[in-house]
This record gives structure tokens, sequence and C-alpha cells, in this order.
């Protein structure tokens, strides 16, 4: 069984088709997928509040499609008001935070006040995280010790500060979905700080589910770490 | 069974992460994963002297049968570039492959339109990286050059100029390492035709699976994989 904690509703700019519920669901049938935790690419890329709306809609119904509500520390109330709209009655089970677009690296002030609001929600946060900015994960982390935060991409090309950090942080979780396959980062990642911190996060539909799941049928790691990381880490912290 | 062979690997050792990057360790791996054979080259070729490296590519084919030679000359030093290329064929050597990105030269440079004569006048097919430059680049730079070129690392943010390029140069063929999104392989079949996709892993520096699997499971006739996963680089680049 699989959970994927990574997943993205919605058109992008890349000739990429595949991007609505039905293709979700599709992977989902194909790869044994149980559920699928997903955020709005409309969300991520422009505007939150509309992406949140279309995912909401999307997802109603499905018991098997679980939502991220994403922020935008620019707008502080209303990520706060998105939050407060999707989490409580909603299928939406987290919160999920992307600096690359919203000009905010996750360190600034804003992002960091916006993260305090999230763990006062007691809710997960997926927060990408890319190249140079996985070195201060930690010190973030830091600041709010009950936010369970999830690397996204695991620090993508700097994958290596990412377990570094989640080593320093215990409140940092691992999320390894990225196009650089690495044949030792999950072997590294589990040595450093348990299989019990990684969770299983595809991509989709900027990655097809298969990549990366071969990355974890590859990693020289046991069966019951395997199924830590695809299934019951995520079932734990996600509590569904 | 379809027949598997990896057209882009690496030998040798690896300065920038503690790696097992032995000729016996690559085998095991290609073989866990059915693998028959593989195009590969020794580090030592990219990082320090490419006829040391050349050598020991050769010393490894004449090794193991399983071993498909590729040759490589770095353009920092140049000297001595167009002999190694033509001694090399006449040892069998029938691709060659260049790593701008770690030699930092440009493929405008004056040094690659010489390599580019010399390797249209001996009819040798070349594979080189796509994401440190723009696919129009390259396609102008080559412009005239006859043998195929084979693309490594197409990501979803390069594919739409890479398919444009495909369009328009009937030479230009892809590694589908970094086809990982939903529709990619498909919509290169589609758009540009099976022939020209050929299947590589990036193995030891990534896991296999995720390539491999990718190809596996896309939505194309088992005769369209068995192309993409051997048959194209035979005829492509293997055929006298």
């Amino acid at each position: 069984m699989i959970i994927d904690v990574h997943v993205h509703f919605g058109d992008w700019f890349f000739p990429i088709e595949s991007a609505g519920v039905d293709s979700i669901l599709k992977f989902m049938k194909k790869y044994g997928i149980e559920k699928s935790i997903i955020s709005s690419s409309l969300g991520v890329v422009y505007d939150f509040m509309e992406g949140n709306k279309s995912l909401a809609e999307a997802i109603e119904g499905y018991d098997n499609l679980l939502g991220y509500v994403t922020v935008n520390p620019n707008y502080q109330e209303e990520s706060l008001g998105e939050m407060k709209k999707y989490l409580a009655p909603k299928n939406f089970v987290g919160v999920k935070m992307h600096p690359s677009y919203v000009g905010q690296p996750f360190t600034s002030e804003e992002s960091i006040a916006l993260m305090k609001t999230v763990e006062g929600l007691n809710v997960p946060l997926l927060l990408h995280t890319y190249g140079e900015s996985a070195y201060q994960a930690a010190e973030v982390a830091k600041k709010c010790p009950n936010l369970k935060i999830i690397m996204g991409h695991m620090g993508g090309d700097a994958w290596k500060a990412a377990v570094r950090a989640a080593e320093e942080a215990e409140n940092l979780f691992l999320e390894p979905c990225c196009s650089y396959p690495e044949s030792d980062k999950i072997r590294e990642a589990v040595d450093a700080v348990g299989a019990e911190r990684i969770v299983f996060g595809s991509d989709s539909t900027l990655i097809e589910p298969v990549y990366v799941l071969g990355m974890i049928e590859d990693a020289d790691i046991s069966q019951r770490e395997k199924e830590m990381i695809l299934y019951e880490n995520a079932k734990k912290l996600f509590k569904i | 069974m379809m027949e598997i062979i990896d057209a882009n690997t690496l030998f040798g050792f690896w300065p920038f992460r503690r790696l097992d990057m032995s000729l016996l360790t690559l085998f095991d791996n290609l073989k866990r994963h059915g693998i028959k054979g593989a195009c590969t080259l020794s580090a030592k070729g990219i990082f320090y002297d490419f006829v040391q490296g050349n050598e020991e590519t050769l010393q490894a084919s004449q090794a193991h049968e399983w071993v498909i030679p590729v040759g490589t000359v770095d353009l920092r030093k140049f000297v001595g570039y167009e002999e190694e290329i033509k001694r090399r064929r006449e040892q069998g050597f029938k691709l060659f492959r260049f790593f701008p990105d770690y030699q930092a030269w440009s493929i405008e440079s004056i040094l690659f339109r010489k390599l580019l004569r010399a390797l249209n006048d001996l009819e040798i097919p070349f594979m080189i990286p796509a994401k440190t430059f723009k696919m129009t680049k390259l396609a102008e730079v080559t412009g005239g050059f006859k043998p195929p070129i084979i693309v490594e690392s197409s990501h979803y943010y390069d594919t739409a100029e890479i398919l444009a390029v495909m369009e328009e140069n009937s030479n230009i063929y892809v590694e589908t390492h970094w086809l990982h999104g939903p529709d990619s392989i498909e919509t290169f079949v589609e758009k540009v035709g099976v022939e020209r996709l050929i299947f590589g892993s990036s193995a030891p520096l990534f896991y296999i699976a995720p390539a491999l699997d990718r190809v596996l499971n896309a939505e194309i006739t088992d005769r369209q994989k068995e192309l993409i996963l051997s048959k194209n680089l035979l005829k492509a680049v293997m055929a006298p």
C-alpha cells in the first residue's frame, strides 16, 4: 500500500496533458496508491485562493483524494482564512508552501510567521525545498518546534544538506521526489534520521509516480523500511 | 523478454560524493534489472585525462562482453583530440560523449566546431547533455552534422524546446532517463516518432528503476518499448 504525499492537480505551463483528477486516479490505480494528498498547481504558481477553491471542487466526494491548503506569506490574513475554510470541514489535511513562486524564501519573517500560524493548527506543512535553501531548514524548523515540516524534494540537488537539516531538527521529515534519483540518497537518509521520518511523494503530475517509486524500489534498505516510507509514516503523520 | 541496453552509464571514481562506481557493481546492478549491455566510459576521461580514460574503457570492453565502449575527449585540453578519436574509432568505439558542464567549455566555441567536423568526417555519433545550454543553440551549432546526436537529460523544463528542435532535425535523438513526466515518453513518441528515443539510466549516479520502470510502464506498445530499450540504439549508433 502507498500514500503519496506530494501530488499536484491542474494544468501546467509545460507540455503535460495528464494533470486532472482522472489522471491522478489512473496513476493511483496503476501503482496501488491508496491515497493522494494534493495541492493545486494554480494555487502554487499563481492565485492560492482560486487554486484552493478549484482543488476543493475537484476532490469533493473522493475518499482517496485529500488536499493541501496552499498559502502565500505575502497574504497572511487571507492564508489564515483559507486554512480555516478548508482544514476543518473539508478533506484537507495539510498546508503547502512553495517559496519559489511567491518571492519569499522560507527563511523570511513573513514565511516564518505563516509557519507559526500553521503550527497552531496542528497539521503538517509540505514545504518546497530545493537547492541552497535546504541548508536553512533546520534553523527554521527549530523556530516552529511543534510544526511537522515535510521537506518536499528533500532539498533536490542539495539533498545532503536536507538530510543534515533533518538530523538537526526532529520535526523535519524528508520527502525525496525529485528529478535527481541519486543512487545513494535513500540509504543515506535512512541511516541519518531513520525510515520513520521519510515519506513517499511522487510530484505527480510533474513526475510520473513510477519514477519515484523506482527510487524506493532500488534503494538498499529493508522491505520493512520501504513499507514505512511508502505508507505507514504518512498515515501516522497525517492521521489518516 | 525484451532486450535492454543502457545507453548512459559510467564507471571509475566519482569525486563529488562517496559512490561505488566499480564495473562489477555496475554489472550487478544492470543484471538485477535485466539489462544485457551498457554503453559506458571511465569517469577518468571526464575529470582527468581522456586518453587514460578511454584506455580504461577499452580494457573494460575487452574484459567484459557486456561493455559497449564509449569514448570522450576534453576540449579544455584539445591537443591530440583528433588522433584520439580516430584511434578509438579503429578500436571499435562507436559512440562518443562530451561533458561541457563538468569541463566548463561552451558548445559555441571554435573547439566544439572543430570537434564536430572531425566526428562528421568519421561518421561518429555523440551524446551530450542538454541542461547547460538551450537546444536551439545546439541545433544551430550542429547544423549540417550528419551522424546521430543523442541529447541526454531532457527535463520537463526543456521538453517543449527539444520537441521543436527534434521536429526540424532528424538526426537528433533523446536519451530517456529524465523523461519522467506523465506524458513525456508518449508525447515524444507521438510528435517525433519512437525511433528517436533511446533508453539510458545515468547509472550508477542514479538508480536504474526510475528510468527503466518509466519506459516499461509507458502507454505505448510493446514493440515501441523494445525499440526504445535497445533496438533504436543498435540501429542508429551501433550499426556498422
